[in-house]
This record gives structure tokens, C-alpha cells and sequence, in this order.
């Protein structure tokens, strides 16, 4: 009698406790659904990509661990979608999540707009001269040009681990507590990677376009890449964040990367300067943290020819023009970089499938 | 015997549906205290705090916290005496907190399933000798008012001000019966009167929530607890 209502207890004890569930869907396919959107969708045999090392980087999206917060990989080929995987939930494919420092390519893209608007007709001009009002009295501030900023060779003090949320929640002016930060190094001459002048970046547009940069890029870029569904944070003060913080559905982020394989021109009109864009993606200056090359607010692959917009949560953007092919992959955007994918192995395969 | 403080030690697990489906656990510590008002009835007012640091199997640290604070209060009318056994039922109203951080899968945002709920309570009692009783309560929520994140955050950090953090909390937009919270509460209890004024007990509790809000996914959290009260008059 005991030992039945010990075993009774013990097996209600069992069942109350929770249990983990998986991750992720099965995997099933690759093949990309058909959804009414602007994507021609096509196979990997037919766009010269091996089909079966393409299933081995899916396979390894839904298997491996290091991808457990994946939220999407698709492949573009010469124009086409040819693969595609929504491993968390299979609704993410319409839905937009925060691609992060990816926004920060994104920036200078606009940027490139704004040349090509011939509303940036110098990429040596000081900031100074375009928003004098936001600045304080160091002198050494005020040789900061746009090309610095686009470089993050402002100069200025900015540890993305403590001022990117007094930024975020800073109640006055954004641009003036980014311009009241330390000068640690005449511009121009140190690359420090931080969400505080790619704001920066956002308030020349701003000036320059007499719009914010949110509304400019959805009439210059979004809209013209029929990209309808998307959001983009603001400081408090109404500025644009350059860093951080647009909201966009994976294949439409797909979309920027095919309008960067194709020289800044969709559908015959050069939306983004051509020569901006060369310059964009070829190595400016190498990253202060990890030595890699740099471009425009572009991740440079010299290895790979290829260049690439990174987000928080080991999200990217992957351009690779001598292949014609966009990689897309986005994942819950918060984690801490423990537990960030390793996007290197995922890149190398896809890339060896590459007849 | 009027009031008790409790201290409390067990596991606690959590699963965050708007974070993944992996089950956060760790050690939880509980100091709780009650105060049973003058009546003919079972009126009893309880406030307790719980606190733990969890963790899933695929990190080493337990760097994740939760935190909770509860304030119950019931009303059970006896309304059985028969030898032995006695038992009472009524009505209790709760006050739920339940705030976690999980810094490695999201450093940016809190995560809570705070909830305001109706409940029908239920003390059996079971007299062992003249000094010892076997207490049983079952405790099961009807009607809830929940706050809880939304599954897609559509900013990036936050908002960490005092006004901020008070007002999400308080962002009570669901009201559900159990189709969107089950908060069940039980414990058994050995105590035993040691003299008119001094009394202890040991317990084992075990708390099962499931809480639901509007626009979010569902949040669980498993308490097994024991521990020890110290009853004053």
C-alpha cells in the first residue's frame, strides 16, 4: 500500500513537471513557396546550384544547435528565389522581425540614394556644415565629415554595450548626445564600430532630403521595390535610428540584396549612385574589434568577393556578385553572442553548391 | 495561532512561450507570511516572494533570474466537522507577479505574466493527535486579469524607467477564466503545536500557472517547494 502511493506520488511528480519542446519544425524541403509576391521562383538545378549540398545547409539549419534561433535562410540566384526555410514557424515568412546592425547597411544604401538624388554631392563635407546647431564647443568635432561617419571614423566616444540604450531612451536631442560624447581620436583616423554615427548618418539625410530618413527611404527605396511592410524606430526625437531597428520580411530583405548585385539599378532606374556603391562595398578602412574589412557600413569578403550586411543575432545579408547570388538569413534578434550562429560554415556551403 | 512566516526551498521551471519552447529551471528560494484576521471563518491575508536564477540545459550559468510576488487572501466558511476531518471552502482573490530576465537569449526586454485572479480555495484538515494536524489545501483560479508582453515586440529595448516598467506591468488587457490562466496552488502540511504559543509545520507545495495574454504566447511555471513555518500567536 505504501509503495503504491509512493509510486502514485512519484508519477504525478513526474507529470507536473514541464518538458522542452523543439526549436523547430521538421524539415521537409527547401523549395520555396509560391505567395503571390514579385519573386520569380526557380530550382537550384535550373540556376546551376547543386541541389544536394543545398539540402545539406538546410539540414544543418533545422539540426545544429548553433542555428537554434534561426528564424529564416533563403537563397536568391541569378534573379530567382531558389530556396528558402522558415525552420521556427512557417508564418515567418510574412512576418517583419528587427534585422538589427543589418539597418546600418541599409543607411548607407540611402545614402547612396541621396548621391544619386544629388542630394550629397560630397562625401568630404563637414557635418558641421549641415547640422552646426547640434554641436558643442569642441572645435575637434567639427571636422567630422560624412565619409567619417560612413566609416565609423568619427572619432567620437561611443561603446555600443552602454551608450546604444542611452541613446535609444535618451529623451532629448539624439544627434546632440551623440555630438556630446568624448572625442577620443581626430576624425578620420579610427575605426571604432558603434550605433552612433550611423545616426549621425541619418540626420544628414535628413538635413540634405527635408525628410526623415525613415519616410525618404520608404519613397526612394521601399517603394520602388514594391517593399510594403516594414517599420523603422525612431529616437525620441523623431531621428531616424542609422544603426538599428528597421523591421523588414525576409524576402524583402532579399530584395536589397538583389538591388546591390544589380549596381544599385531595379527595373531600368539607377535608385542608388553606382560609383557610391563601388565604394560602399570595397574595403575603406578594417574593423577596430576583429580586423576584418570594412566598407560603408558593409561587411567586405575578400576571400568570397563577396560583402555583406551583419545583424545582431548572427543575422546577414550576403552579396555575392560574381556568382549572382543573395543569401538571406535572419533569426530571433536578442540573443547574446554565445549563442549567435556560425555563419562562416553556413556561407562555405552554400557557396560550394555553386556549380 | 495567528500568523506564520514560511521559508521555502524547491525548483522552480519556467517556459516562456514568447521567448522558445525550452524549459528554463533552478533553485528557488520563498519567504512568505500570513496573518489570519479574528473571525469565526478562515480569513487569512498571505504575501510571499520568490526568487530564483535559472537556467536551460544548453547554457552552464544559471544567468537567467526570475522573480515573483504574490499577496493571496481567502474567506473559507467550515461547512464540514466530522471527528477527525474538517474541511472549509470559499472564495480567494490573488495578486500575481511573475517577472523574469533572461540576458542570454534576449538582453533586451523583460519578460512577466502578472495576473489579478478570482479563486476557489479549499482547506481539509485532518486531526492526528491533540498537539498534530495534517493540513491539504487546494487553491484553483476562475476568473483572471492578465498582463503579459506581446509575443512581437516591435521595438528594441525596454522602456526601463520606473514609469515604464510600472506601466507594462500593469497593462491588464486579458480577462480569461481557464481558457487563458490556470493558476493552481496545493499544499500539504504537517503541524504540529508545541506549546499555546509556539507551532511548526512542514510542507510540500506544488504551483502549476498557465497564463495566456492577448497577443501572446503561452507562459508556464511548475513550483515543487517544501518547507518550514514558524506559527506565532
Amino acid at each position: 500500500m505504501r509503495l503504491k502511493a509512493t509510486l502514485v506520488c512519484l508519477a504525478l511528480l513526474f507529470c507536473s513537471c514541464l518538458r522542452d519542446d523543439n526549436f523547430k519544425q521538421p524539415y521537409t524541403s527547401y523549395l520555396p513557396a509560391q505567395i503571390g509576391d514579385d519573386w520569380k521562383i526557380s530550382t537550384p538545378q535550373n540556376q546551376n546550384l547543386d541541389p544536394e549540398k543545398l539540402d545539406k545547409v538546410f539540414q544543418l539549419l533545422y539540426s545544429d544547435d548553433r542555428f537554434m534561433m534561426a528564424r529564416s535562410l533563403l537563397v536568391f540566384k541569378n534573379g530567382y528565389l531558389v530556396a528558402e526555410a522558415y525552420p521556427g514557424n512557417p508564418k515567418d515568412i510574412n512576418a517583419i522581425y528587427n534585422i538589427q546592425s543589418c539597418t546600418k547597411s541599409v543607411t548607407a544604401m540611402i545614402a547612396g540614394i541621396a548621391v544619386a538624388d544629388g542630394m550629397i554631392t560630397d562625401m568630404d563635407e563637414k557635418l558641421y556644415n549641415i547640422f552646426p546647431g547640434h554641436f558643442d564647443q569642441d572645435i575637434a568635432k567639427r571636422s567630422v565629415t560624412i565619409k567619417d561617419a560612413l566609416t565609423m571614423r568619427t572619432g567620437l566616444e561611443f561603446n555600443n554595450s552602454v551608450h546604444t540604450q542611452h541613446l535609444y531612451q535618451h529623451k532629448g536631442n539624439s544627434i546632440e548626445y551623440v555630438l556630446s560624447r568624448k572625442m577620443l581620436h581626430p576624425s578620420g583616423t579610427v575605426m571604432n564600430y558603434n550605433d552612433g554615427a550611423p545616426h549621425l548618418v541619418s540626420k544628414v539625410i535628413e538635413s540634405k532630403t527635408g525628410m526623415s530618413m525613415q519616410d525618404y527611404a520608404g519613397l526612394k527605396l521601399f517603394a520602388p521595390l514594391n517593399i510594403t511592410d516594414w517599420k523603422w524606430e525612431r529616437s525620441k526625437d523623431g531621428t531616424t535610428y542609422g544603426a538599428f531597428s528597421l523591421y523588414l520580411k525576409p524576402r524583402d530583405l532579399g530584395k536589397l540584396g538583389q538591388l546591390l548585385l544589380q549596381n544599385g539599378s531595379w527595373q531600368g532606374h539607377q535608385i542608388i549612385d553606382s560609383q557610391y556603391l563601388e565604394e560602399a562595398t570595397s574595403i575603406q578602412v578594417s574593423a577596430n574589434f576583429n580586423n576584418e574589412p570594412y566598407g560603408y557600413y558593409f561587411w567586405i569578403l575578400p576571400a568570397d568577393s563577396a560583402y555583406a550586411a551583419y545583424g545582431h543575432g548572427g543575422q546577414f545579408l550576403l552579396v555575392v556578385p560574381d556568382k549572382d547570388l543573395v543569401v538571406v538569413y535572419t533569426a530571433w534578434p536578442y540573443t547574446s553572442g554565445e549563442f549567435f550562429d556560425q555563419k562562416s560554415e553556413m556561407i562555405s556551403l552554400i557557396l560550394n553548391s555553386c556549380n | 495561532m495567528r500568523n506564520n512566516i514560511d521559508l521555502g526551498i524547491g525548483i522552480n521551471q519556467l517556459k516562456e512561450g514568447n521567448l522558445h519552447p525550452k524549459v528554463h529551471s533552478g533553485l528557488r528560494f520563498q519567504p512568505a507570511f500570513a496573518h489570519r484576521f479574528q473571525s469565526r471563518q478562515y480569513s487569512e491575508l498571505q504575501v510571499a516572494m520568490g526568487y530564483s536564477r535559472i537556467k536551460t540545459r544548453f547554457e552552464e550559468l544559471n544567468a537567467s533570474v526570475n522573480l515573483q510576488f504574490n499577496s493571496s487572501y481567502r474567506y473559507l466558511i467550515k461547512h464540514t466537522e466530522s471527528g477527525k476531518f474538517s474541511m472549509a471552502t470559499g472564495p480567494g482573490l490573488h495578486l500575481r507577479y511573475n517577472v523574469s530576465y533572461y540576458p542570454r537569449w534576449d538582453d533586451s526586454h523583460l519578460y512577466w505574466a502578472n495576473h489579478v485572479n478570482l479563486s476557489v480555495e479549499n482547506q481539509m484538515d485532518y486531526r492526528l493527535n491533540e498537539a498534530k494536524l495534517l493540513k491539504g489545501y487546494l487553491g484553483l483560479s476562475l476568473l483572471s486579469l492578465i498582463s503579459r508582453p506581446v509575443a512581437d515586440r516591435q521595438y528594441k529595448i525596454d522602456d526601463l524607467s520606473f514609469g515604464g516598467i510600472v506601466g507594462n506591468f500593469h497593462r491588464f488587457s486579458t480577462l480569461g477564466t481557464v481558457d487563458k490562466a490556470v493558476d493552481l496552488s496545493t499544499e500539504i502540511e504537517y503541524y504540529n503545536q508545541l506549546s499555546p504559543t509556539k507551532a511548526h509545520g512542514l510542507f510540500y507545495a506544488f504551483d502549476h500557472r498557465r497564463i495566456q495574454g492577448q497577443s501572446s504566447n503561452v507562459f508556464q511555471n511548475s513550483i515543487h517547494q517544501i518547507g518550514f513555518k514558524h506559527y506565532l500567536k
